[in-house]
């Protein structure tokens, strides 16, 4: 089950909340501030089918997923989540169709049902945000469902350093980069070697306020 | 639907070279001028230059040379002009070729933002430089480049590949590139049973491994000699990649701790020191299957650097005299290795003996007869002896449960005459020096999580 008594959203994850909601400050902090930071250690449930859902969660590290048992023990997955997804009762409260589980030692902000449901109503970046959010997930699953390649994390992160860009190939201010991450669905860790592996090539330069993108056509191939 | 740039460069990475060229003309995309499409083109006939022969292979070669040539008009570039000099060499105009290496040459000296990077402004000119057969000076140049990046290895690595083709084209000796070429990647494994205080075993290790002065260390962290070669690897100044068949709370329960209680802490110290971490599969338990995966990961992984980089890979197996090898995949690449012997000083106590569990490779082959269900092989050998002659769409798995699913999702991403692999699959491959060359496509969801997916070019490494 979930570990302690949670916390609330600090400025990290406010930064991961307006990345993968594609909001503005203000919506994020109003989100920051009806969230907690939660974790769960692998292999630990979340819920248990039939539980009461009344919370929605984002992931912002490890993993879970949404796991039936049939009548004679056979075990089959539902969904599988990552970083930079989210997933719960929207947008009103329910029960868990399916065991969650965690595949790692996982971290996310959770946020009441109708908290978020009421945010959503009087915030037009929320609800935009949300809604977006969950189309980019409906995506991933029908990508997955068709079993087609998508980009690797390291493409993806690549991509949304890209798009931050504006034509001179300045991004400023400087991106936090696990939350950058974290919108690409990816760890911390992967976004910060890729950033690390195209500063060492000369590909990006880093200055303190912003960063610079010096080949674009060389990001371009990165994005695989 | 004509497909786009992205998608006709997907295919011509994924090796469908053909079907990448057909898909470029059927998109209207031949008479383009337009820099993307133009350098798109040349790429696409080089591709197709490299599998021709004789007057074909020229004629490809010159075409090419014409698309980036075309491209450098439209904006002055040196990155399609350097390329549209050498395709003229690869076409046999060498006089062609050195008046487009000067025109490069004035382009990059006389416009500061030519190059794209520090490296590759230097490289660009060096190559330059190459093609005009001056030699002295481009070696200086290259000098010059590396200095200027000089972690910027991937790059190195191009530049490196491309000076060999041309001094192989010019019937110069290209030994003189070795100088630049990164330390060798390491794969190490060995026997768990190490007294933790056995100085005789350290100090072979370190020695060895001072010796080998690898780049990086590919490996996991039993008790015993991983960790001892582990912490060599760090002494040396190399990066450090852990490998581990499972999370490391579990591996370490079953591999470090019954060996006495002074290795949890070093293992601990190994894992934050590392650089990364690999979990060949979260959820696996550590048995000798999931373990043998690993290791099978940890030395594709070598390789790919080895062969990523224009590098070398090493293996060292730390075991006592006369023990056989039985199984190692190392052993069928006819890559180097080293074998340093050391005693076992250590025998643990009521260490439970680990499940046997069983490693497959998954083939599924869809042909004209339409697709087949994935049949499992034990061993890589006896899958590829399984692979058809030609002309099918071939996909690869390597798993340590009887999931066929990734086999299957992998076929539809494959196109006729092209084998794509998991990642589990592609170092396999690389492991045991089976592919030439792996290329990444990108990312599928398994029911593991997501994984890599590889084109695979079969054949002997570089």
């Amino acid at each position: 089950m979930m570990h302690g008594r949670g916390q609330k959203a600090g400025p990290e994850q406010v930064s991961a909340i307006a990345a993968c909601f594609g909001c503005g400050d203000e919506a994020a902090r109003l989100l920051g501030n009806a969230m907690i930071e939660r974790q769960v250690a692998r292999r630990m449930p979340l819920a248990l089918r039939g539980d009461p859902a009344t919370m929605m969660f984002l992931l912002l590290e490890g993993g879970v997923v949404a796991e039936i048992f049939g009548i004679e023990g056979q075990q089959a997955q539902l969904a599988r989540h990552g970083p930079g997804e989210i997933f719960g009762a929207y947008p009103r409260p329910s029960s868990y169709r399916a065991d969650i589980v965690a595949t790692a030692d996982t971290r996310l902000l959770s946020i009441g049902t109708l908290e978020l449901s009421a945010l959503a109503y009087a915030h037009a970046d929320i609800g935009a945000g949300l809604s977006r959010l969950l189309a980019r997930q409906l995506d991933l699953l029908l990508d997955r469902m068709a079993a087609r390649i998508g980009l690797s994390a390291n493409g993806r992160f690549h991509k949304a350093l890209l798009e931050l860009a504006d034509q001179d190939g300045i991004i400023m201010p400087a991106p936090v980069i696990s939350a950058l991450a974290v919108s690409v669905h990816t760890t911390r860790e992967t976004g910060s070697r890729a950033l690390a592996a195209l500063l060492r090539r000369g590909i990006v330069e880093r200055y303190d306020d912003r960063l610079r993108i010096v080949s674009r056509r060389m990001l371009e191939e990165l994005i695989v | 639907m004509a497909a786009t740039q992205a998608t006709i460069l997907s295919l011509a990475r994924s090796g469908a070279t053909q079907r990448a060229w057909d898909a470029f003309v059927a998109a209207g995309l031949d008479g383009v001028d337009d820099i993307k499409a133009l350098t798109l083109k040349g790429r696409l006939l080089k591709d197709r230059a490299r599998q021709a022969a004789g007057a074909e292979r020229a004629a490809l070669f010159a075409e090419s040379g014409a698309a980036y040539r075309k491209a450098a008009t439209l904006r002055p570039d040196s990155y399609p002009l350097i390329n549209a000099a050498a395709m003229d060499l690869f076409a046999g105009d060498g006089a062609a070729a050195a008046v487009i290496a000067q025109d490069v040459l004035s382009l990059v000296d006389g416009d500061p933002s030519q190059g794209e990077t520090p490296y590759w402004r230097e490289a660009t000119r060096a190559e330059a430089l190459l093609l005009l057969d001056r030699l002295p000076e481009a070696q200086a140049s290259l000098t010059a480049a590396i200095a200027r990046a000089p972690q910027a290895w991937e790059d190195h690595a191009s530049t490196l590949r491309q000076f060999a083709a041309i001094l192989a084209e010019t019937g110069q000796d290209a030994k003189w590139l070795d100088v630049h070429r990164p330390a060798p990647s390491l794969h190490y494994s060995g026997i768990l049973g190490i007294a933790p205080d056995d100085t005789a075993a350290t100090n072979a290790i370190n020695h060895t491994i001072a010796n080998i002065a690898p780049g990086a260390g590919y490996g996991a962290l039993a008790a015993g000699a991983d960790i001892i070669a582990a912490e060599a690897i760090i002494a040396s100044g190399a990066e450090l990649y852990v490998i581990l068949p499972s999370a490391p709370d579990d591996f370490r329960a079953k591999s470090v701790d019954p060996y006495g209680t002074a290795w949890g802490p070093r293992f601990d110290a190994l894992l934050e020191a590392a650089s990364s971490l690999t979990l060949c599969n979260a959820l696996a338990e550590t048995n000798r299957a999931s373990i043998a995966m690993a290791d099978c990961h940890a030395m594709g992984m070598a390789a790919e650097r080895a062969v990523l980089l224009e590098s070398k890979a090493i293996a060292i197996r730390m075991e006592p005299e006369g023990r056989p090898a039985l199984g190692d995949p190392w052993l069928a690449s006819a890559r180097a290795l080293v074998r340093l012997s050391v005693d076992e000083t250590a025998k643990p106590l009521s260490v439970p003996a680990l499940e046997e569990g069983h490693m497959l490779f998954l083939l599924t082959i869809a042909g004209d007869a339409g697709q087949a269900e994935p049949l499992g092989y034990r061993t890589l050998a006896e899958a590829l002896g399984a692979l058809p002659a030609s002309g099918a769409a071939v996909a690869l798995d390597c798993r340590i449960d009887d999931d066929r699913n990734t086999a299957q999702k992998l076929l539809h991403n494959a196109n006729a005459g092209t084998i794509v692999a998991s990642r589990a699959a592609a170092m396999a491959l690389m492991a045991e020096g089976r592919a030439s060359r792996i290329e990444p496509l990108g990312e599928i969801e398994t029911s593991d999580g997501a994984t890599g997916v590889y084109a695979v070019k079969l054949g002997a490494p570089p």
